[in-house]
């Protein structure tokens, strides 16, 4: 694009041209991260089963910790793409930080409770609700887009947390599968309505 | 008739608001393959609209390279109304 001096009806056109160019951005953001984090923590989620079913050793379960690598690895990808931030993705942002504050407000006051009682149940309900928190910003997600398949992952998800809650208060033990059980929703929260939405996109251009 | 505001009334910088009004914040090379234009050229555009308080330039590290992004103020967002506004009367659209 060169200087030149532009007559009205041009300067209109440019203006009409460049929102244009920005439009479906605002539908879009970027899920690349995302997605990242919804492989890893399916990958860490089924190698932590694998380990847990072969070994039968308790330390087996601090690969969990791996997860705080899949959200900073996802961080690094967002922060590379050259991508324009828009007020949906910037309200995304800012839901996935407070729910985020949320849920380590939780894991402390269980900690605490841990600490006070001794009870591993206390602490395992931070898995179901970690469930329903992340299911509370595809919620969001769903309704900021108007996209169906946010909504209906975050009520697969959601529903996979309320079971796993009931399941922990009703017989008070904690199973393995419920490791799976985080693999699916990865997949259902991460992975699955990002491939769908972010094909969509591509047909629509 | 009101005058078309100078500073907007150019190609570049003009393409240059025209896309930050839509968004929150851009990226140097987003808006350097949007607008077609040549590294050198555009940030001059930029200079010059961060200089009457239009945009806002921010550098950041990502790895080694730095990154500039872009938003548009209150002031810019004003001044891009009040265009807009004194095209219309120009072309009649009331």
């Amino acid at each position: 694009m060169e200087e030149k001096n532009l007559t009205e009806q041009e300067s209109l056109d440019l203006i009409r041209k460049m929102l244009e160019q920005t439009r479906v951005r605002i539908q879009t953001g970027s899920n690349k991260a995302e997605m990242w984090i919804g492989c890893l923590g399916m990958a860490i989620s089924v190698i932590t089963y694998i380990g847990v079913e072969m070994f039968h050793c308790q330390y087996v379960h601090l690969l969990w910790f791996l997860m705080f690598l899949s959200f900073f690895i996802g961080r690094h990808f967002k922060k590379k793409e050259a991508l324009p931030e828009t007020y949906v993705s910037k309200a995304i942002n800012t839901a996935f930080c407070v729910l985020g504050w949320t849920f380590g407000i939780a894991c402390l006051t269980f900690a605490l409770f841990l600490y006070e009682y001794r009870s591993a149940n206390t602490f395992a309900i931070l898995f179901p609700l970690s469930f329903i928190i992340m299911s509370f910003v595809t919620l969001l997600k769903g309704l900021l887009l108007e996209e169906k398949i946010y909504r209906f992952s975050a009520y697969v998800v959601m529903l996979m947390g309320f079971y796993l809650m009931g399941e922990l208060f009703v017989s008070h033990v904690i199973h393995t599968y419920w490791i799976l059980a985080y693999t699916g929703a990865c997949f259902f929260q991460f992975v699955l309505p990002n491939l769908i939405f972010d094909y969509k996109m591509k047909v629509k251009r | 008739m009101k005058e078309l505001n100078p500073i907007l009334h150019s190609q570049l910088r003009l393409a240059v608001m025209s896309l930050l009004i839509g968004l929150e914040e851009a990226d140097f090379v987003y808006l350097k393959e949007k607008t077609e234009a040549t590294a050198g050229n555009l940030s001059v555009q930029i200079d010059k609209l961060e200089q009457f308080g239009y945009i806002r330039v921010r550098k950041e590290f990502v790895g080694k390279r730095t990154r500039t992004s872009c938003s548009i103020t209150d002031v810019g967002r004003a001044a891009m109304d009040e265009y807009i506004e004194s095209l219309r009367t120009y072309l009649k659209l009331d």
